[in-house]
């Protein structure tokens, strides 16, 4: 089943062209990565399916609802209206580079206050839920603290579960693991290949080339607001047909071996 | 000539009478003003400039003339201008005290305001929070930790601003003062008044101690 459909994506920030002609497509339980260069537009395009930033021109399907299509007759993009871009945003997750935790709220209420006041859940429910998702991620211990108490790695595995607790559809993340060091980055890897196995439908912007390589079951390589190639790991890593693919990545591999 | 001996028992009793007065200015300022404050920071921070302009003009009116001339403007405007008597000295008095300060207060929420990571907005974008869930819940928490350093600067000014209402002639605590020291040439009244406002910011003082340390469980 088609769960995003976002097609001729385009998007300009003044005269810079960020977004030219992306097209991007996710079947359920598909974990897609998008890898490039710094600048290249991956977290740009997120933004735009997450409603951050409305686009100029293209269409996007999210579960079947039409968020935003093309109007030949205006001529202009055009927008669902204000419930169905409600509804779409429910149906996805984000998972930001920063975390963006409320810092105000204990890790618990992270995570419990959006199913309470949003889906209109009972906070006993939520509270057991959200320990079960906490218990996952390794982080039992951890309900009643503070996020300033945890370390970096702690707070982007409570803002996946803060995420997992509205149950959506589709978890992105934005270059989930690139605000942290190198040892704090494996647990995180580790939760998103363990949401992989549960056939959660994830789209991962990543640095993380080896992971990508691991996790995802399809790679999209984008550079300077197209997408250059895309295929399995296996296409795109061993044998890359375009010669953009092959620099960066032999340059990443490079950097990373010297 | 000497003047009457100074009685202590009235001198105390009438000018708590008149802190009584200055706490009622002291208090239905901050009533008035907090809330109509957030309510401009949100015009000052508005992207139409049909609504942020006006509120910056307002801003630097209120902020950039005297509160004694406003005082006066707003005792003796309604008279002069529309020909209207019915405003009293204490309606005047708080009417120029909110007005006044609501603009200081806009500027220090919005500096708490822009002090909010977006990221914390686009977080409650995402989680399905609607506008109103995301400020009362999200922001404004945290708005409220961040301005009480400079809260409490103006609400310390403000135990002392309100010696100002006596410019037209509402009777306050240091109106009172000023009359019994001059009625028995003694500077023991100024002394009496200096040390009601001392205490008063004294308490003030600890209030805002206590608020920083209730929320000293985050950072």
């Amino acid at each position: 089943m088609r769960m995003l459909s976002a097609r001729n994506i385009c998007k300009r920030f003044g005269d810079a062209e960020v977004l030219r002609d992306i097209s991007l497509e996710v079947d359920q339980g598909q974990v897609v990565a998008v890898i490039g260069p710094s600048g290249s537009g991956k977290s740009t395009l997120l933004r735009c399916i997450n409603q951050f930033e409305t686009i100029d021109s293209g269409e996007i399907t999210v579960c079947g609802k039409k968020m935003v299509s093309f109007d030949e007759r205006l001529q202009r993009t055009v927008y669902a209206d204000k419930d169905t871009l409600r509804k779409i945003r429910l149906d996805l997750g984000m998972v930001f580079q920063n975390y963006n935790l409320f810092p105000h709220f204990s890790v618990l209420r992270n995570i419990t206050e959006a199913p309470v006041s949003v889906l209109g859940k009972p906070r006993r429910e939520a509270e057991a839920e959200a320990k079960v998702l906490l218990s996952k991620m390794g982080l039992s211990d951890k309900a009643e603290q503070y996020p300033y108490q945890l370390s970096g790695g702690q707070q982007q595995r409570v803002s996946i579960a803060r995420a997992m607790a509205l149950s959506p559809k589709i978890l992105f993340f934005d270059e989930p693991t690139s605000a942290l060091d190198p040892e704090l980055t494996g647990a995180i890897l580790r939760v998103i290949r363990a949401l992989a196995q549960e056939h959660m439908t994830m789209v991962i912007v990543t640095h993380e080339m080896a992971f990508a390589r691991d996790v995802a079951d399809h790679i999209v390589f984008m550079d300077e607001g197209v997408v250059v190639e895309s295929g399995t790991p296996e296409e795109v890593f061993f044998r890359p047909k375009e010669e953009r693919t092959q620099r960066f990545l032999q340059r990443y591999f490079e950097d990373r071996a010297g | 000539m000497h003047a009457a001996e100074i009685n202590y028992a009235i001198l105390l009793s009438d000018m708590m009478e008149g802190l009584l007065s200055s706490l009622q200015i002291f208090a239905l300022t901050l009533l008035i003003g907090l809330p109509l404050g957030l309510v401009l920071a949100g015009g000052r921070m508005s992207r139409h400039r049909v609504i942020s302009l006006p509120v910056q003009a307002y801003l630097l009116v209120m902020r950039g003339t005297p509160l004694m001339l406003q005082l006066f403007f707003f005792m003796y405007g309604p008279y002069y201008i529309l020909g209207y008597t019915g405003i009293s000295r204490f309606g005047a008095v708080i009417v120029a005290f909110s007005l006044n300060y609501a603009a200081y207060f806009a500027e220090i929420y919005r500096g708490g305001l822009e002090s909010i990571p977006v990221g914390q907005y686009e977080a409650a974008a995402t989680l399905g929070f609607t506008k109103g869930q995301t400020f009362f819940k999200i922001i404004l928490p945290q708005v409220v930790k961040r301005v009480i350093p400079p809260m409490g600067n103006e609400f310390m000014t403000l135990v002392k601003d309100t010696a100002l209402a006596r410019v037209i002639a509402f009777s306050e605590m240091f109106d009172v003062a000023q009359k019994a020291a001059s009625g028995h040439n003694s500077v023991i009244p100024f002394i009496v008044a200096g040390a009601f406002y001392l205490a008063m910011n004294a308490i003030v003082g600890q209030c805002f101690v206590a608020a920083e340390k209730k929320l000293d469980y985050y950072r």
